[in-house]
């Protein structure tokens, strides 16, 4: 018997993030193109896998009729959380520098849509034929953090952030 | 949240960071981000100051009265 495995896609180099402010759009699914072109990309500031989404889902147990024997589980309510993401700046510079370019786009208190792209390879431009998914996050802190306590590690800003909503799989209209 | 600025986008006002209003060629005005609760303060009409009702286009309202009748439908 012939074994058939699936496609699988490699996650090496084929994720893109990008911040694109609140006001480009008042909602996730009418973001386009332009927005992410005139957005800010973060790819090449942000460390390891950082901003990715959990949704925790709740169970709990169904209250029991007089005839049942055994306890029904009843899905309850999803509580989506994003974790920290790391990303590198230059603590002896001002915003206006390029390196600090991410820690000015996430100013803690903001609102901002960030916007993933998983599957194409980095460099490859945004087009309407790519799925998106968009988690619209209000800020967190900005904690000076570093990389590690090797001789490798880097200064870099740890940030928390909330949840506001998430859209999965979108495809963007060019404008 | 100092960092956070009052900044005016296509026809209305938005608290956003320095960053984005120079990105987005917004122009910065003098007014509260915050609401007099302490919440942030949402998006307002630049001509009335009333808070800003969500952009929409024919199409997105035509599909919103679409799936509105046919739940209704699904009632009777």
């Amino acid at each position: 018997m012939t074994v058939s495995l699936p496609e699988v896609t490699s996650v090496l180099g084929s994720r893109s993030v990008w911040v694109v402010p609140k006001a480009s759009a008042a909602d996730a699914d009418e973001l386009t193109i332009a927005d992410l072109t005139a957005g800010f990309k973060a790819t090449c500031y942000i460390y390891g896998n950082g901003g990715t989404i959990t949704g925790e889902q709740q169970r709990g147990d169904a209250p029991r009729k007089l005839c049942e024997v055994t306890t029904r589980q009843k899905i309850g309510t999803v509580n989506e959380s994003i974790s920290d993401i790391q990303y590198s700046y230059k603590p002896q510079a001002d915003d206006a520098d390029e390196a600090n370019d991410m820690k000015a786009a996430m100013t803690f208190g903001d609102t901002v849509y960030l916007v993933d792209r998983l599957g194409v390879t980095d460099s490859t431009a945004p087009t309407i034929s790519h799925f998106f998914n968009v988690y619209e996050v209000e800020l967190g802190y900005q904690n000076r953090t570093q990389t590690g306590d090797d001789d490798q590690a880097e200064y870099s800003i740890t940030q928390g952030a909330s949840v506001i909503s998430t859209a999965y799989d979108l495809q963007f209209a060019a404008s | 949240m100092s960092d956070l600025v009052r900044a005016r986008h296509e026809g209305t006002d938005y608290t956003m960071s320095r960053f984005w209003a120079k990105r987005l060629g917004a122009e910065i005005i003098q007014s509260p981000t915050l609401n007099a609760d302490g919440t942030r303060r949402g998006p307002t009409s630049a001509d009335s100051g009333r808070t800003a009702k969500p952009k929409t286009t024919v199409a997105k309202s035509a599909a919103a009265k679409t799936a509105d009748s046919a739940t209704t439908e699904e009632k009777n």
